[in-house]
């Protein structure tokens, strides 16, 4: 094995889990998630020297990211929607269970740039700062995509029901 | 819960995905390979400045084969499709010499610069353009097994007639060798190698390749008594 490596296997497999998540917001789908995930990792190693005496974690957040929006960069139109998934009925999101799933789904009728922006911003807990240099955005618009996004999300989710414990809906139903 | 603390909850927690386990043999397979890549850039960047490294010698004329002291078996030659392709690493070396149209260069190749001492292969090729895909492997040469970073001579190749092309005695010398010789089997003269440094990655990773000058389309020299001295004038390693 070369030098480091055992320090990168620590690493992928305490992170590997959290970037597949992550990438499966990103994307939306768990195929997609595995495979920019495992790239994501293929190209830490490769700067496995240069990286791991830094914050290699970091560095895998915006690989990924990259990654994944890469398309972004290109010439092609966006197609953002601005219709939100219809709310669940009250009998559905009664667990928590249904309740993340709503989210879910809610956070994929976002526009990518908003997705990015909140996966990097509430997922990863970077700052503002640094979702822009990771995006290649301003500080506004980052500001201003993070507001919308949440603002989506809140409107819609406000029509969701209290969240009721697994416990209680179980005892409820 | 704030609804935003439900959104992060919902998002650490995606109920509709489980995550895969990773093939890290593959991970690491492949991130090593976009390492050599990257490597191999560097070292094609290299071979721009390669004429400003000579670092002297002096020309040597006929003769015939040279002992090879050091050098084991060649290596397979590498393959565009072999996933561990080897990829040139450092300085690439311009002998002053060519045949019909082509320079005769002097390299390193590597499946693993992290692991010369096992890996290291000195290449005699040649080229048009100077650029890495223009490369023509001609003569592999590196010692077997380990030890390859170790101080001495290494991978010692004998000069000899190739296809109609003669080929110089060439190899390489890891320690501060100022001066590298051989005798001419057939005139008795000392002759002395032409050098350029050469190094990888780590600071530690440096060698000299020499090679002994020749006239292209006569038999080489036999050359014996392969001597490397240091700045006083004293012998350092003696090979064949």
């Amino acid at each position: 094995m070369a030098r480091g490596d055992d320090e990168f296997i620590a690493f992928a497999q305490a992170s590997s889990s959290r970037l597949q998540r992550a990438a499966y917001l990103l994307t939306g789908d768990q195929h997609a998630a595995e495979e920019a995930a495992q790239a994501t990792l293929v190209r830490v190693y490769a700067a496995w020297g240069r990286v791991s005496r830094k914050d290699p974690y970091a560095y895998a957040r915006t690989v990924l990211t990259n990654l994944v929006t890469d398309q972004w960069r290109r010439p092609m139109r966006e197609y953002a929607t601005e219709t939100m998934p219809e709310p669940p009925a009250a009998q559905d999101v009664a667990d928590v269970v249904s309740k993340r799933r709503w989210l879910i789904t809610a956070l994929r009728a976002l526009s990518p740039r908003e997705r990015a922006v909140i996966v990097l911003r509430h997922f990863f807990d970077a700052s503002e700062a640094e979702v822009a240099r990771e995006l290649d955005l301003s500080a506004g618009t980052v500001k201003s995509l993070n507001s919308r996004a949440l603002a989506k999300l809140r409107i819609t989710a406000g029509l969701v029901p209290p969240l009721r414990t697994e416990t209680e809906a179980g005892v409820g139903q | 819960m704030t609804q935003l603390e439900e959104l992060k909850d919902a998002m650490h927690s995606p109920p509709d995905f489980r995550p895969a386990p990773m093939d890290l043999q593959q991970v690491m397979a492949s991130g090593g390979r976009m390492r050599r890549r990257r490597r191999l850039l560097v070292g094609g960047a290299s071979a721009l400045t390669v004429a400003a490294l000579l670092i002297g010698g002096n020309q040597l004329a006929g003769g015939s084969t040279f002992p090879t002291p050091a050098a084991g078996p060649s290596a397979p030659l590498p393959s565009a499709v072999n996933s561990s392709a080897p990829g040139v690493l450092g300085a690439v070396i311009e002998t002053g010499r060519q045949a019909e149209g082509r320079r005769w260069i002097l390299y390193v190749e590597t499946v693993d610069p992290d692991n010369l001492d096992e890996t290291l292969t000195l290449i005699l090729g040649r080229t048009k353009t100077g650029t890495i895909d223009d490369f023509r492997p001609e003569i592999e040469s590196n010692d077997p097994g380990a030890g390859r970073m170790a101080p001495g001579f290494h991978a010692v190749k004998a000069g000899r007639l190739l296809n109609g092309r003669t080929t110089p005695t060439f190899g390489y010398y890891v320690g501060d060798a100022t001066r590298i010789t051989a005798r001419d089997a057939t005139t008795g003269k000392t002759v002395e190698a032409k050098r350029a440094a050469w190094s990888g990655f780590a600071p530690t990773e440096k060698a000299q390749i020499f090679w002994f000058d020749f006239t292209e389309g006569r038999p080489p020299a036999t050359l014996t008594d392969l001597t490397a001295y240091d700045a006083n004038g004293s012998e350092l390693h003696v090979a064949g």
